[in-house]
């Protein structure tokens, strides 16, 4: 059989494209340009898709005194007011003296060792949110989806000494005044003051009070006016999951909401 | 040999000569993929597909498994697992679909390119009974995805330069899409397609299949390919974090150095056909372990760089039949293989699909040359290689007492 199936063979050596009289320009012209529209549309699409995903209020400048500002004494707090506000896709700019990025779900909710089928899925990002704590809630309005990009600023010396023991990890990029920290393609970064730069949309605002232990308000305050961030919402947060800070932060963080809110 | 659309009309007959053999291993296929497919317990990373399957189409989130990889995977697994339940069917299906559909069109491939039947039949016959592809075609995991679709793109991009039929060349684009979308190792084969039809556009001096030719493999794929980020457009990203997502994925996939489970040996693609290599997962049920071995069958492996090394030599006969066609497949080879073989960072066994297809195509080729009888005895004992490593596509590897010695090479190591 074998031998047979040897036996035939082709006598043409060529690329028939090259050699075959062409047809079908006319055809071929507007498929290309089917194709091309298509592409457009898709791009276009998909632009508008992604806008269109965000649900935010009006940004305004932070000098301009029409944000609206709550207060709360834990930092998961303002996780539950942007989930419940309904805020979805944002960017959300944290001012603190720590990262609340812990991870927490992933290793515990995938079974390492499943006997049989059916496997039992659950919604991760669900899961990390009924872990909601201090520690995690910039984590997880990442996970949810409130958050699609967080900008963390921390405090120089902080900063300096994140920038000094981030070591060459996978995906992770030290670069001048800012560290890039993807999670899972996600953007994230920290920074501190001088090298903030405004992302160039409204954005959901969080200030600990943590984070007046290195400032001072007014220069915090003209600091972020003077990138030009506008923002929408702002959380004050006193922090009294962080034995860290004291009483004086907190007199710092007051002084910085009266400014926000045009009071002297 | 490139076939002209007239011989191949007028040997309809011949095809059909073709399509029985093509038919008989398609079936041995189906049956070694699946044979006890439901009672094979899932493995960490089906289960973790899964999941990442569900976080993606619900939140728009990759991770946590394979986060790197495009999402294909995530959309299929989450439609099948929403649809039938996550049961071994629904969630290995297309795997399974994918690697028994890729056995028929290895072989039309080198047909189409050759027009050498044996060597044809021969070439699905490998696949067929291919131990690593096996393995993977059993697994809710993406590797025979990635091959079927840049195989299917391959087969249909052929036909196009042999018909001029449009709509061919708009089906290989969308392929190709699917391929990339689930693995960017189709890239290779589609740029090798990409310049065969370029070259073939300018040989024939005409702008319009030039054009033709960029549409359906640049932006077809293109378009594709970034339709699979609909979810994650669904969490407010725009274009412009799109491509800066891409340059994230890209750098951990070149940087990518393993998880601290991953298997440490047998990791450099530059040794897949020098000598036997493996990739194995661990998983308990029912109280006792389950190792899955992928493992390359050094009957046929070993034959791939000399076969390969061969072909070339053979190309510089002037008189030489489907001179074309074979420099095309050996472009094929090259272009998907050397990427992978002189990356720095580990290159597991898995992804050697990727270029398997074609390797087996140079194999297939020479191996037809061959006499009669070596060739019946080299098919026999290519048949054995694979039915003595089969039991550790099935997760039974420590089941046989004379596969411990492969079992013992992937044992991870005590803390």
């Amino acid at each position: 059989m074998f031998e047979v199936m040897r036996n035939v063979r082709s006598s043409k050596t060529e690329f028939l494209l090259s050699r075959l009289p062409e047809r079908g320009v006319l055809t071929k012209a507007i498929f290309s340009a089917g194709v091309l529209l298509f592409f457009s549309l898709t791009l276009i699409s998909l632009e508008a898709y992604g806008r269109n995903s965000r649900a935010s209020g009006i940004g305004h400048p932070l000098d301009s005194h029409q944000m609206v500002i709550a207060s709360v004494d834990y930092p998961e707090e303002a996780y539950l007011l942007w989930k419940n506000t309904g805020y979805k896709g944002r960017v959300v700019v944290s001012l603190s003296s720590r990262l609340n990025f812990v991870h927490t779900e992933n290793n515990a909710l995938i079974p390492q060792e499943v006997s049989s089928f059916p496997v039992t899925v659950h919604n991760l990002p669900a899961e990390a949110e009924k872990g909601l704590n201090a520690k995690n809630f910039l984590f997880a309005a990442m996970k949810t989806g409130v958050a699609r990009e967080v900008i963390s600023i921390l405090p120089e010396a902080v900063f300096r000494e994140k920038q000094d023991y981030t070591g060459a990890e996978e995906g992770v990029r030290v670069l001048k005044g800012r560290i890039e920290v993807p999670f899972f393609g996600s953007p994230r970064t920290i920074t501190a003051m001088p090298y903030f730069k405004s992302p160039g949309e409204p954005v959901l605002l969080f200030i600990n009070a943590s984070f007046f232990r290195g400032h001072e308000p007014e220069e915090v305050f003209r600091g972020l006016v003077n990138t030009a961030l506008t923002a929408d919402y702002v959380v004050l947060c006193r922090s009294f999951d962080d034995p860290e800070v004291g009483d004086a932060d907190r007199e710092r963080l007051r002084s910085f909401e009266m400014l926000l809110r045009g009071g002297t | 040999m490139w076939l002209d659309v007239k011989e191949l009309d007028a040997r309809k007959a011949d095809i059909k000569a073709l399509a029985l053999p093509l038919l008989g291993v398609t079936l041995l296929g189906v049956l070694l993929r699946l044979y006890g497919i439901s009672s094979q317990p899932p493995l960490h990373d089906e289960v973790s597909a899964a999941f990442s399957a569900v976080q993606y189409m619900e939140n728009g989130q990759f991770g946590p498994t394979m986060w790197y990889h495009p999402n294909l995977r995530n959309i299929v697994l989450y439609a099948l697992g929403e649809a039938f339940g996550y049961g071994p069917y629904a969630m290995r299906g297309f795997s399974l679909l994918a690697g028994i559909l890729s056995i028929p069109v290895v072989g039309l491939i080198l047909y189409a390119l050759t027009g050498n039947r044996a060597a044809s039949v021969l070439a699905s016959f490998f696949l067929s009974i291919e131990q690593v592809h096996i393995t993977f075609s059993r697994q809710a995991i993406q590797e025979t995805w990635t091959t079927f679709f840049f195989l299917l793109g391959v087969l249909l991009a052929v036909l196009y330069y042999k018909k001029d039929t449009p709509l061919l060349l708009i089906f290989s684009g969308i392929a190709f899409g699917l391929g990339i979308s689930s693995k960017f190792h189709a890239f290779f084969p589609l740029l090798v397609s990409l310049g065969a039809g370029l070259y073939l556009s300018f040989k024939a001096r005409s702008a319009s299949r030039c054009v033709f030719v960029l549409s359906c493999l640049v932006f077809i794929p293109a378009a594709v390919y970034i339709l699979t980020f609909l979810p994650w457009f669904g969490r407010g990203y725009g274009l412009i974090e799109w491509i800066g997502m891409q340059k994230t994925l890209l750098t951990k996939m070149m940087t990518h150095r393993g998880n601290p489970m991953d298997q440490v040996i047998d990791i450099r693609a530059w040794q897949w056909f020098l000598r036997p290599m493996g990739y194995a997962n661990f998983t308990y049920s029912g109280g006792a372990p389950h190792v899955t071995v992928a493992f390359s069958s050094p009957v046929v492996w070993l034959l791939v760089l000399p076969s390969v090394a061969a072909l070339t030599w053979r190309l510089r006969e002037k008189s030489r039949e489907g001179k074309e066609g074979i420099a095309f497949l050996l472009m094929l080879f090259l272009v998907s293989y050397l990427p992978l073989a002189a990356s720095p960072r580990p290159i597991w066994l898995l992804s050697s699909l990727a270029v398997l297809p074609f390797a087996l195509m140079a194999v297939a080729l020479e191996a037809a040359r061959w006499g009669r009888k070596a060739l019946a005895g080299y098919i026999v004992l290519a048949l054995l290689s694979s039915l003595a490593l089969y039991p550790m596509s099935m997760g039974k590897a420590k089941s046989y007492a004379y596969l411990d010695g492969i079992v013992e090479r992937f044992k991870p190591p005590h803390p």
